[in-house]
């Protein structure tokens, strides 16, 4: 006999110790949400903290977007990692990159627009240019590791040419383009 | 156009503390209460005013609960947004009565007076006067700012209370103090009864109709908001408005910016005192129990993150973008009109204004002055 959705989601939830809150907000979800969310965590070896980020992540995109979980679950981007090739874990991971840019669209498109442009200029292993933790500040943090006067003076030089691409970066973090 | 329905309560019952019997305002209180709201009389009134322990949600319970009571403490006290991390603008805050009939999904009332949320009436509100007399003598000629509309909305009990109309009598005979109402309502009779001789100044909070609709349950709408602006005005007010706070939604900047031309059809540029900005923050509880009450409200899940002072609030190059569009546009039909961040760092601020920030004090008198 076939065991019902909410019995797979009981097992499931046992099998990796999802706290009994959780279980109950996925058991309270309409029943196309929960079976959803459950096609996905039997396709994909998800792991219990993964699955908390990413429940939380739907409901959010949900009431953002006015959807269903289902109908999020459903898109396309999504979609293609699931039933796409690579490892079980590799899929998890990036399914829930792909939620992370789905609920914070235009914090991921920048953050990564200013990691390459920086990772771009090409500097030299002394220099560091830090971003701050999810662009929470307009801080441009550059630091430098030397060891030795002409080595110092190299990192120095390799900074002030790329002066003017890093003074883009710093105007970015202000709020200078558009998002 | 539409001033919007009159403030209404959906009160369970009014408590009155023992020794408020006969106050004056205890019996204007009922005068105007709806017919059949139970009334009845307690020995302290703070207890009264404590969340109701069956309740679900303890915090709307407390704004079905209307406590009429004397204050203890100090009716006068600093911004309690005020920190010395921000650039802040010297507000002092008069508490005459605390939470708020309306119900605003991000309001910090929420969690700041999560202990004591049911809505409260300090009857002795008189005794404040005292408090500024003492303060007007120590500033001497320093012009300060004293708004009610921290703890409570400064018009939202006034149909019931009129203690507006002895504030703005007191304050027009105060010539270093202006009185800040700050209201998301179109309370105005009162006010429009009085001669303010230019020391009474009404603020109003303001954010696009799609912030309206989602999420400021029971508020008077904006075009009302504006409405009442205008008759304050053409009554001797001054006026002011704190888009406050800005929520960088999807489509928020064409909002904003529609809002603000918005504005200047309803009020003369020129005759506008100043106008703040602040950016939605929340500390991580309020966070969780605004979500939590409002489940459905897409206004609270937008691109958040843990700022450095432990809110939440719109990663900086989105929230500055936006402060940037507005400073623009607010510049654009008054150039000249001051304009504030709230609880934003001085970095923020220098970001925006391209200058360090006045101290709180000399941009609280510039405030009080404008």
């Amino acid at each position: 006999m076939r065991r019902s959705v909410d019995e797979r989601i009981r097992e499931w939830a046992e099998k990796r110790r999802l706290p009994q809150s959780l279980l109950e907000s996925w058991r309270r979800l309409a029943s196309d949400d929960s079976a959803a969310l459950l096609g996905i965590v039997e396709a994909l070896p998800i792991r219990t903290g993964q699955f908390t980020v990413m429940f939380a992540l739907l409901e959010e995109i949900a009431v953002r977007d006015g959807e269903s979980l289902a109908a999020i679950l459903s898109r396309a981007p999504l979609r293609r990692i699931v039933d796409g090739d690579g490892s079980g874990p590799a899929k998890a991971a990036a399914l829930l990159d792909a939620l992370r840019v789905l609920r914070y669209p235009r914090l991921e498109a920048l953050k990564r627009r200013l990691s390459r442009e920086v990772g771009a200029l090409g500097l030299p292993a002394g220099v560091r240019v830090a971003l701050p933790p999810d662009l929470s500040s307009d801080e441009l943090r550059i630091e430098l590791v030397a060891h030795g006067s002409r080595q110092l003076a190299g990192l120095i030089d390799a900074l002030s040419a790329a002066r003017d691409a890093l003074g883009r970066v710093a105007d970015a973090l202000g709020g200078a383009d558009d998002l | 156009m539409r001033l919007g329905a009159p403030m209404t309560f959906d009160l369970d019952r009014v408590l009155i503390e023992d020794e408020c019997r006969s106050s004056d305002l205890v019996e204007r209180v009922l005068a105007a209460l709806p017919a059949g709201v139970p009334t009845e009389f307690v020995a302290d009134g703070r207890e009264a005013a404590r969340p109701a322990p069956d309740a679900a949600d303890a915090f709307a319970a407390g704004k079905r609960r209307l406590v009429l009571r004397r204050r203890r403490g100090a009716f006068l006290m600093g911004c309690p947004a005020a920190s010395n991390k921000f650039a802040c603008c010297g507000y002092l805050v008069l508490v005459l009565a605390s939470n708020c009939p309306m119900d605003c999904s991000y309001c910090f009332l929420q969690e700041y007076v999560a202990d004591n949320p049911g809505l409260q009436i300090f009857t002795n509100y008189a005794e404040a006067f005292t408090e500024l007399d003492r303060v007007a003598r120590d500033a001497q000629a320093l012009p300060l700012r004293i708004g009610t509309g921290e703890l409570a909305d400064s018009l939202a009990f006034d149909r019931m209370t009129r203690i507006s109309a002895d504030l703005v009598d007191y304050f027009a005979g105060r010539p270093n103090l202006t009185l800040e109402l700050k209201t998301k309502t179109a309370e105005i009779d009162n006010l429009l009864t009085r001669d303010p001789k230019g020391r009474t100044l009404v603020s109003w909070s303001l954010s696009p109709e799609r912030v309206f609709r989602t999420s400021e349950h029971r508020t008077a709408p904006p075009e009302a908001r504006l409405g009442a602006a205008r008759k304050v005005l053409e009554a001797g007010y001054k006026v002011a408005f704190h888009l406050d706070p800005i929520i960088a939604y999807d489509g928020a900047e064409r909002d904003y910016a529609r809002l603000i031309e918005q504005l200047g059809d309803f009020i003369p540029p020129a005759r506008l005192s100043f106008i703040s900005l602040g950016g939605l923050r929340m500390t991580p509880s309020l966070r969780k129990r605004a979500r939590e009450r409002f489940l459905a409200d897409p206004m609270l899940v937008g691109e958040d993150v843990l700022s450095p002072d432990g809110r939440y609030r719109t990663f900086t190059p989105l929230r500055l973008r936006l402060y940037h569009r507005l400073r623009e546009q607010i510049s654009r039909i008054a150039p000249a009109l001051p304009i504030y961040l709230c609880m934003e760092t001085p970095d923020i601020h220098r970001r925006l204004m391209a200058e360090s920030p006045l101290p709180p004090a000399h941009l609280g008198a510039t405030l009080a002055r404008a």
